[in-house]
């Protein structure tokens, strides 16, 4: 591994004064900062809550292995594979154990070939061939008794208003993996950043501190033109911009940008988002994310903002407007509370 | 003699005094804690039997006869599963 450069011990440095105060575990989990309150609290003296010790060991765990794999992965295939998330994005952290992983993605050049020569070489497959069909990743695997996943990407995962980037510039865009296994490869910082951000959005946009935390880790303040100028050329640009502005608010001091001030405000003070939060946010990643093409971004965010008041997954009329009522009475409840809410009275 | 934990292909890690390892021989975890966290520390270094001994007998203030017998079988159980270098 890497030794900690200055600007990752600054970043989590700070990081850790944003986390010390935070006392709710189920924030902290949503946020994947269990691990770095786990340590804080230690270093100060705190009890460390039995979960979180339990999450450490389980950390811990996968974090041994990691090399062993990826060392079995680089002997079983030699072709064209890029290590990206996960023990890349760990190994940037000041303290690796911080940032924890459950699975190994790799972006290959040849998926299929890569896949069978692992499964020539012992690894098995795992889960419902069912549900990897249309994805942008094969079947994982796994090695017997080794518990992380291992998944072959066709392509990196962006939200699907997105095009991803071409795999071969990407295979190009690599260094020598920062977890030191030999042969292995990763995207030099600023495409992995950009990736990164890019990533956290196909889920939700800023929808965790840590997706924010991973992109300024692994940032390099001298790479940050690189990055701009290569989001740009992936059509990138907006979604990376607001990810940049809400990494440097709030790890950095700089002013707020629109993004920390409405849709996002669960970031800075770690706790979940509001019902009414995650509706803008389902409303403004497309919005706010997509290339210039502005006129498509609000169609796709009517349709998405409309929606939410349609009738979905069979239900009527009735049925979705009652959902849709009980959305606006928990407005500024948690989202998980207002899930519970909703469970309870269709248990009814 | 001076005894030392294997260093090929054992991976272990200290998190709040228990130690976590993997033994890639075998894909096998262990996790070891409060006297035996102590002596693999100190294996990890290399120590003598009697320093480990002597180890036990300081920290948790146990008569000398107790902590032969405890280190022994800690010893052992090291042995038995190959996670001593040579």
């Amino acid at each position: 591994m890497t030794s900690p450069d200055p600007h990752a011990a600054a970043i989590l440095s700070r990081v850790e004064e944003i986390v010390e105060p935070v006392e709710n575990l189920t924030a902290l989990r949503q946020h994947r900062l269990e691990l770095v309150a786990a340590r804080v609290w230690r270093e100060q003296g705190r009890c460390v809550p039995h979960e979180l010790r339990v999450a450490e060991r389980r950390s811990a765990i996968v974090a041994l292995t990691a090399p062993e794999v990826l060392r079995r992965v680089r002997a079983a295939y030699d072709g064209s594979l890029v290590l990206m998330k996960g023990p890349e994005v760990a190994a940037c952290y000041p303290h690796p154990s911080d940032r924890a992983f459950c699975d190994l993605d790799f972006l290959a050049g040849d998926p299929v070939e890569a896949y069978r020569a692992l499964v020539a070489a012992g690894f098995v497959e795992v889960g419902d061939p069912a549900l990897y069909e249309d994805v942008h990743h094969l079947r994982p695997l796994v090695w017997p008794d080794l518990p992380l996943f291992i998944e072959l990407h066709k392509e990196v995962n962006l939200p699907d208003w997105l095009a991803p980037p071409p795999t071969p510039e990407l295979l190009e865009l690599t260094r020598p993996s920062a977890t030191g296994v030999d042969g292995l490869r990763a995207p030099v910082p600023a495409a992995h950043a950009v990736l990164l951000a890019a990533h956290g959005w196909a889920h939700e946009p800023l929808r965790r501190l840590m997706d924010v935390i991973d992109v300024a880790v692994v940032l390099d303040d001298e790479e940050r033109d690189l990055a701009a100028e290569l989001a740009r050329r992936w059509n990138l640009e907006r979604l990376w911009r607001i990810t940049v502005a809400a990494a440097d608010a709030l790890l950095r001091g700089s002013r707020s940008g629109l993004a920390l001030r409405t849709w996002a405000r669960h970031l800075p003070t770690v706790r979940e988002r509001t019902v009414l939060e995650t509706h803008l946010t389902r409303w403004a990643g497309p919005v706010c994310g997509l290339p210039n093409t502005r006129l498509r971004a609000l169609g796709d965010g009517t349709v998405i903002f409309t929606g939410a008041a349609r009738p979905r997954n069979g239900e009527g009329w009735v049925d979705a407007i009652r959902r849709t009522r009980l959305a606006m009475l928990d407005a500024f409840h948690p989202q998980s509370q207002h899930d519970l809410i909703k469970e309870s009275r269709s248990g009814r | 003699m001076s005894l030392r934990l294997r260093t090929e292909d054992l991976q272990w890690r200290e998190i709040d005094r228990e130690i976590v390892a993997l033994d890639g021989r075998d894909a096998s975890y262990l996790t070891v804690n409060g006297s035996g966290a102590l002596l693999w520390r100190m294996l990890a270094t290399s120590a003598s039997r009697d320093e480990l001994v002597r180890a036990l007998v300081e920290t948790y203030e146990v008569e000398a006869a107790t902590a032969e017998a405890d280190t022994d079988a800690f010893l052992r159980t090291l042995s038995e599963r190959g996670l001593l270098g040579p």
